[in-house]
Order: structure tokens, then C-alpha cells, then sequence
């Protein structure tokens, strides 16, 4: 596209001229062509709506029938995995179903996804290189919960992949799976990368949780010695430890406690967000024994340590906690008083209203303020 | 001596010129890569959005929990929809706090019929100093809605008594006019999920004006119809979806937008809360944020999640619209010239040696240079030292690169999100990108430096819409309509062989 000789009328024959008459030509074409772009865009994508609405009809009804019995397992499956723009669709299809069916038409439905075909094409984009095919297999496996042995072992070593997306989507594609050692093993590994964050170890020890209790002892067993083991960074140890206590593992409480007495002996000195997460996870497991070392540990009056026992106190909630809690409000820092007054409005009971009816005189003002506040709460409650 | 003069004069104007060019070409370039790799970065993103939604702990209290705050001035027109839409979120343990700052309409009249407030004894800590509070109230029919109703004292000052209010871990900063989309809480989280060290997160802001909504959701999304609002609807698309997306990724990211950002609570009091006295009190927190993280050698991040969306009203006249952008410049005056000791400084990282010069040499100095470049234009064709044939072309050059940029962002809006459902408002934005250069960007840059002179002169205050804002209405429209005879004139001229002057 020449500007110069399409626009009519003479100009400068200069360099410069040119040169924008070039560039404006550049320009031009490079425009038109987004602005083409842009309207083709959005004709393919509407064009691509429509085919997937169809395909996925089709689909929907050929799953149908085999859950009727009208069509075989393998006729299904032969039908869908020649064309692997299908099996996207139909592996979100089955997993709506089996998010909405039980019992026989569940199973039928398991068996549709634990199918080898299936299985073989999702454990070979699992080796594709391709982060966005990872991360969909994975995605499929962890939907389906059931791998098959090759592509247990596959997950497993990304699980330790240099990039922190995948190796999070692997390890939850394992810890959903059925299998306590499965889980337990991909739990473990996962929590040796320093790179990991708090909320997704709580994230997985919440899919862990949900199992028998035979399991959920098992697995609390291994978390203990996970926190003692010298492979799992610090700062994942106290992200274990809140979670712990946030998932309810009950039957660990006298090992958690055990392991803040041992941490004393450490000969670099304890580490106040290690004493603070166990204190903290005592309170949300309900054992009570954690306020009879209040005064030992506190003894320095830190901050953090106060917060802490606050906040299992709040968790606690009985008598002798509300006692604590009162008793927290005594430390100079603002800190301390807001965190007792947010567990004070957190215990709506009759016992934190006969203490202060008693004590209010003498409260300082951050104390009466919330004290007020908790009055109009139950006023309202009663309302 | 006067030839001589004369060709010193020349020469000055010949390298005048030619920085005017390169920064013409610099500033289209850095906008122009802001955009690509925005689009990189979203369409990267999104394959990974997936893995951190973590269900499980989003949906208990396990978490971080939210304060949605919403300082309101005079929006008893828009309040009760934007309350819905905030009471709709899908997250677990969340309180909206609505502070009226003094309004002196029916507001807070609204409010307490439409919502059952009964006044309460909430105890208001005293963190962050603001304007006095006169009451606080509770709702009977929402557990988690507070509104805190104080003397009136600017939208930094509202948020700080909100901030001071709220007993959460993060909060959400959001205008009275603004709706939220119900799944935004959860999406913003990610970000803290993603990295530990988040301590803030700002969210993309869309504009409502033209779309439906029916008890604060969204019923249809469409563009609007009037020109101004059209225009800004571009706007938002290049520079808010695509320039900080572009920024986020190399985390330099020094802007979060005061309509919609979530903020770790306990970061801003560390910084001293919103300053009440700054212009920009958006911009002014998010570089004081970075400046106390980097001084005290704290690990931080703020990001930029690509998919969460506020919907926001943006100005429909003239006048509202020049005093905004007024506003904004003179927000980003008073920043830089408060933080210039970050400028060009290696201990601020990114921000320091790249994200503020940017802000100053083309956000703000941008508009100066536009205009000079104007006049001196215009001058040199007048004395007849420019011919109008190659200004005509410099000039087409810098429409058809304005154009592209702009005709790009809407590409990569369409290629990642394709929120307008209909085509015609596809062919809308296109249509209207093209005469963004026609009349509405001169305007723009002399708003921008009327707002750096006003800031100049001592200014300091939010400026509001003047007395007679039809009057001011009317005579930018006559502005507008001048600027694009001028052009044409130009172009008519120019083409059949030049100026007759």
C-alpha cells in the first residue's frame, strides 16, 4: 500500500515525506488489520458457542443413553475419544453428573471416567511440557479422584515442578484421591517447598479431613512427625500446626503440647511464631491445659504471645479463658486490648456479662467500651 | 547578529522538534508494550486461576476475613442498589461498612428506612485520626451491614473512620456508586492466597453507565449511548484493564484505584491510614505502602487481579468530567512531588527507577508537552517554517498510533474477557476510539494542565463541580466542536495544496 500514490495530489518528493507517507502506510495496514481482527474475533467466538452448545447436546444425550443402557460403555468412549475436542466436554458433563447422582448411576458414571482410553490421554499431557495442558490433566485427575498407577508416579514428581501452579494442582490432584498413603505421601512432599503458602496446606489438610476417623487419626499421626521432621521448612511446620488446630485434629492436642515443651530445649532459643501457632491451635482444639502455661510463657510480656493466648482463649470460651482474657487487657499495648476485645464479642454468654456487672468500675476504657458493645449484642440477640 | 540569532533559533526549533517527535514515539511505545504484555500476563493467568481457588477454605472462616468499606457523600440516587450488591457476596465471613461522610442530602435517611438501622455502641478504635464520628449504627435485617455516619471530611478521611471501624483482616475500598460483581471477594483472595506476602490487590473497574441492574446485580451490560461516557469506556479499557495489568507483572504496579482495591488492614495503619489531605489519596497510599515496605525492608507485593470486577458510574457531562480529570492530575502532582525522593532511587527497586519516572515523564508531564507541541506547531506554521503537508502527516501518524493502541486494548479485551455481549457495542467502541484524537484529547491534555497550574497556585482541595455546570457544559461542547474544525480545516487545506494564510 503506496499512500503516495493513491492520495491525489503532488507532495514534496523530501525525505522526510516519505518516510511518513511509509510510515502512515505501516500504520494503515496494521489497523485495519486489528480492526479486522477484532470483528472476526468475536464472529469465531460466537460461531465456536454455538458449536460447542451442539456438541455438548450430542454428547449429554449419547451419556444418557448409556446410563439407560441403551449404548455400551465402549461404543461411548470409542465415540468420544476420536475427537479430542469432545473430551473436555464430555469429562465436564460426567463430572456434573457425578456431583448430582448416587448409587448405581454414580458407579456408571465413575467407570466412565476410570476408563484406560481416557485415563492413557490425560496421563500423556501430563508429559506434554505444555503448562496448560498440566494443569487441565491435572485438573482431570483431580476431579475423577482415581488414578491410574503410571499416572500416580507422574504426578507425584511434579508435585516438586519448579513451577509453584503445577505443583500445587499436582498435589491436589493426589490428595483428593481415595488412598490415605496416596494423600499423606503427596501431602508431605508438597510441604517440603519453601514456596508454598499457608492457606493452601490448610486448603489440603481440609480435603484430607474429610474421611473416617480411622484415616483422619492416621493422618494426624503423620502431620506430628511431619512438624518434627527436619525436611518441612519452619514457616510450613506453623502453617501445619494452624491448621491442625483449625481442622480439629482433637487427638493430637497432647503431642502439640509436648512439642512446645520440647521446643524450649532448642538450643538456638524458641521461636515465638512456632509457641504462638501451638498455643493458637490448643485454643481452636478446645484444650483447656494451654491457659496453665500463660503466665510462664508470657512472663516477657511479648506482644505476639498475648495475641496468642487471646485468641485461644476466645477459641476456648469458658470460664477460666474469659478470666484470661480479662486479665489480658492489663498489657500496655493497643494491640493486645483490640485482639481481647474481638474475643470478648466473640463469647456471647451470660458469664462475661456477670463479670463485668461486677468489675466495670475499675476496667480501664477500651474495656468498658466493649463491654458496652457486648450488652447491646445480647440486648439485640434477645430482641 | 539577527541571522545569526535567527539560525540559532531555527536550530533550537529543529531540536525542539525532534524531541517532541521521540517523545511522541516513546510514550506510544511504552503504552503500546504496557498493552502486549498485559495480554500475555491475563491470558498466562488465567490457565492458572483455577489451582488457587481454594474452595474449601474460602467458603468456611478459616481465612482472612473482609470489611467492604464504602465512603458515601450524597448518593442517596445510587446508595441502596450498591449496599445490595455488596450484601451479595459469595464469601463467608464478611461486613460492609458504609461511611457517610456528612451528606447533606437524604443518604442516610435512605439508609436507615431502607435497611433498619438502629443506632449501636460499636466501639470505634482510634488507629487512624478523621473528622468526629456522630453515630454509628447496626442493621436489624443485616447482621454484617454497619454505617458509620461522621462530619464531613473528604472520601480519605470517610475511610479511614471506616478503616478504624472495621475489625477484619483485609478491607475492601469501594465508591457509594460502584456495584460489585458477587464472586469479587473470592477472586481478590486468590491473591492473598497466591503469595503471603500481598498486601494489597486492586481489582479491574468497568463502566456502568448503559448497563441494567436490578437489586444490586447486574441484569445486562451494554455500552452507553452518550459520546463522553463512550469515550471513557475506552478509556478504562486501555489504561485501567491493560496499563496495570502491564505494571502488575513487573511489580511495578504504584497506582490502586481508590473506586475499588483491597487493602491488608493491618499494612495501611502501619502507613498511618489514607492522607487525608492528599489530592489522590489512592495513589498517595499505594506509594506510601511500597516506600514504608521498602524503607523498612519488609517483603511485599501489590498486584493486580485481572478478573474481579467493580462496575462504576462515570461522569455523563463536561464538567464533571474535566474537574475529575483535573483532579486526578493534581493528585499525581502532589505524589510524585511528596515521594521524589524514590525517583531514579535503586533502594525503591522497579518503582523507583521505573514506575515513578514513568508517571512523571509521560502521566504527568504528558500533557505539557502535548500542548507545547500545539503551539509550537501551530506557530511554525504560521511563520510559515513548517510545511503543512508534513505537520498534516505527523499529525495523521499520531491519530492512526492513537488509534491503534486504543483499536489493540479493545482486541485484547474482546480476547480475554468479551464482556459486551453484543457486537454493535464492539463497533461502538471502535467507531468512538477514533475520535478520542479528534478534539476530546486536546481537551483532555488542557484539563490536566489546568490542573497542574490550579495545584501550582496552592489549590489543594477536591475541586467540586462548579455553580453553573451547564454553563461550563456548553462552553467545553463549543471547545470541542472549535478543536475539530480547526482539524478539518487543516486537512482541507493541507490536501488541496495549503494554508492560506
Amino acid at each position: 500500500l503506496n499512500v503516495a500514490q493513491i492520495i491525489p495530489f503532488s507532495w514534496d518528493q523530501g525525505e522526510t515525506i516519505s518516510f511518513l507517507l511509509d510510515a502512515i502506510s505501516v500504520f494503515t495496514i496494521v489497523l485495519l488489520s486489528l480492526f479486522f481482527g477484532l470483528f472476526a474475533y468475536r464472529l469465531f467466538k460466537l460461531r465456536k458457542q454455538r458449536v460447542l452448545q451442539d456438541v455438548r447436546g450430542t454428547i449429554e444425550e449419547r451419556v444418557l443413553a448409556y446410563l439407560d443402557g441403551q449404548q455400551s460403555r465402549g461404543e461411548l468412549i470409542e465415540s468420544i475419544i476420536k475427537n479430542s475436542f469432545y473430551i473436555p466436554l464430555f469429562v465436564d458433563i460426567c463430572i456434573d453428573l457425578l456431583n448430582s447422582l448416587e448409587g448405581e448411576m454414580e458407579d456408571r458414571i465413575k467407570e466412565l471416567l476410570e476408563t484406560t482410553e481416557l485415563q492413557t490421554y490425560y496421563k500423556e499431557k501430563l508429559y506434554s511440557g505444555n503448562n496448560e495442558k498440566i494443569v487441565e490433566s491435572l485438573f482431570f485427575f483431580k476431579q475423577c479422584r482415581q488414578a491410574s498407577p503410571e499416572s500416580i508416579d507422574a504426578i507425584y514428581t511434579l508435585i516438586s515442578s519448579k513451577n509453584e501452579h503445577i505443583a500445587i494442582a499436582a498435589a491436589l490432584a493426589l490428595i483428593d484421591s481415595k488412598h490415605v498413603d496416596i494423600q499423606l505421601r503427596a501431602f508431605e512432599k508438597v510441604c517440603q517447598r519453601v514456596d508454598i503458602t499457608g492457606l493452601a496446606i490448610l486448603e489440603m489438610m481440609l480435603y484430607l479431613s474429610e474421611t473416617d476417623q480411622d484415616d483422619f487419626d492416621k493422618q494426624g499421626d503423620r502431620i506430628v512427625r511431619m512438624i518434627k521432621s527436619p525436611l518441612i521448612p519452619f514457616q510450613n511446620k506453623t502453617s501445619l500446626i494452624i491448621s491442625m488446630g483449625s481442622v480439629g485434629f482433637h487427638a493430637q492436642a497432647p503431642e502439640l503440647l509436648d512439642l512446645l515443651k520440647g521446643h524450649f530445649n532448642r538450643s538456638e532459643g524458641p521461636n515465638v511464631k512456632f509457641v504462638c501457632s501451638i498455643i493458637e491451635a490448643l485454643g481452636m482444639l478446645s484444650y483447656e491445659q494451654i491457659l496453665k502455661y500463660f503466665v510462664i510463657l508470657t512472663e516477657n510480656q511479648n506482644q505476639e504471645l498475648f495475641i496468642s493466648f487471646a485468641k485461644a482463649s476466645g477459641s476456648l470460651a469458658t470460664n477460666d479463658a474469659i478470666d484470661l482474657l480479662h486479665n489480658i487487657f492489663q498489657h500496655s499495648s493497643k494491640d493486645v486490648h483490640r485482639q481481647a476485645m474481638i474475643q470478648l464479642l466473640k463469647i456471647d454468654k451470660l458469664q462475661v456479662r456477670k463479670q463485668i456487672d461486677s468489675n466495670e468500675q475499675t476496667m480501664p476504657e477500651i474495656q468498658r467500651r466493649t463491654i458496652a458493645e457486648i450488652r447491646e449484642r445480647q440486648e439485640n440477640l434477645r430482641v | 547578529v539577527f541571522e545569526i540569532s535567527s539560525s540559532i533559533a531555527w536550530d533550537l526549533f529543529q531540536i525542539i522538534n525532534l524531541v517532541i517527535l521521540l517523545y511522541f514515539f516513546a510514550i506510544n511505545l511504552s503504552y503500546f508494550i504496557l498493552v502486549v504484555v498485559s495480554f500475555i500476563h491475563i491470558r498466562r493467568q488465567y490457565n492458572t486461576l483455577n489451582v488457587h481457588d481454594f474452595s474449601g477454605v474460602f467458603s468456611s472462616n478459616l481465612f482472612k476475613s473482609y470489611s467492604i468499606i464504602v465512603p458515601v457523600y450524597n448518593e442517596e440516587d445510587d446508595i441502596e442498589e450498591a449496599v445490595h450488591s455488596m450484601l451479595q457476596q459469595q464469601y463467608g465471613e464478611y461486613e460492609v461498612i458504609i461511611v457517610n461522610d456528612g451528606s447533606t442530602d437524604k443518604t442516610l435517611t435512605y439508609l436507615k428506612e431502607k435497611f433498619d438501622l438502629y443506632s449501636s455502641k460499636r466501639h470505634i478504635s482510634s488507629d487512624i485520626n478523621h473528622e468526629p464520628i456522630r453515630d454509628v449504627y447496626a442493621s436489624s435485617s443485616y447482621a454484617n451491614l454497619f454505617v458509620v455516619d461522621k462530619e464531613n471530611g473528604q472520601k480519605a478521611d470517610a475511610i479511614n473512620a471506616g478503616i478504624n471501624a472495621s475489625r477484619k483482616d483485609l478491607f475492601c475500598a469501594v465508591d457509594g456508586d460502584s456495584i460489585l460483581e458477587r464472586d469479587v471477594l473470592l477472586k481478590m483472595l486468590s491473591s492473598f492466597a497466591r503469595d503471603k506476602e500481598t498486601i494489597a490487590v486492586g481489582g479491574i473497574i468497568r463502566v456502568t453507565n448503559g448497563c441494567t441492574f436490578e437489586r444490586g446485580e447486574l441484569n445486562k451490560i451494554s455500552t452507553p449511548s452518550g459520546f463522553i461516557e463512550l469515550i471513557q469506556v475506552v478509556e478504562y479499557i486501555r489504561s485501567f484493564i491493560f496499563g496495570r495489568t502491564g505494571w502488575e507483572f513487573f511489580n511495578g504496579l504504584i497506582l490502586i484505584s481508590g473506586a475499588f482495591g483491597v487493602f491488608d488492614r493491618e499494612a495501611v495503619i502501619k502507613v498511618g491510614g489514607y492522607d487525608a489531605d492528599a489530592i489522590g489519596e489512592d495513589f498517595e497510599l499505594t506509594v506510601k505502602l511500597h516506600k514504608y515496605h521498602k524503607d523498612h525492608q519488609i517483603p511485599h507485593r501489590i498486584t493486580f487481579q485481572p478478573e474481579p470486577v467493580c462496575w462504576t458510574k462515570v461522569p455523563d457531562n463536561w464538567a464533571t468530567l474535566s474537574s475529575q480529570r483535573n483532579r486526578w492530575q493534581r493528585g499525581l502532582m502532589q505524589t510524585l512531588w511528596r515521594h521524589r525522593r524514590m525517583m531514579f532511587n535503586p533502594r525503591y527497586g522497579f518503582v523507583g527507577l521505573v514506575s515513578m519516572p514513568f508517571y512523571f515523564f509521560f502521566e504527568l508531564l504528558g500533557p505539557v508537552i502535548e500542548l507545547f507541541g500545539y503551539i509550537l506547531i501551530s506557530y511554525l506554521l504560521l511563520t510559515g517554517n513548517l510545511s503543512v503537508e508534513t505537520s498534516l502527516l505527523f499529525f495523521i501518524i499520531a491519530l492512526l498510533f492513537g488509534w491503534m493502541l486504543t483499536v489493540t486494548s479493545l482486541l485484547c479485551d474482546e480476547l480475554t474477557y468479551g464482556k459486551y455481549p453484543d457486537a454493535t457495542d464492539l463497533l461502538k467502541l471502535g467507531i468512538v476510539s477514533i475520535f478520542e484524537s479528534f478534539g476530546y484529547r486536546q481537551l483532555h491534555a488542557w484539563w490536566r494542565v489546568k490542573g497542574m497550574v490550579t495545584y501550582l497556585q496552592g489549590k489543594m482541595k477536591w475541586s467540586m463541580v462548579g455553580k453553573k455546570p451547564d454553563l461550563i457544559n456548553f462552553t467545553h461542547w463549543i471547545w470541542f466542536i472549535l478543536i475539530n474544525a480547526i482539524i478539518i480545516y487543516l486537512f482541507y487545506y493541507g490536501l488541496s495544496g495549503g494554508l492560506p494564510l
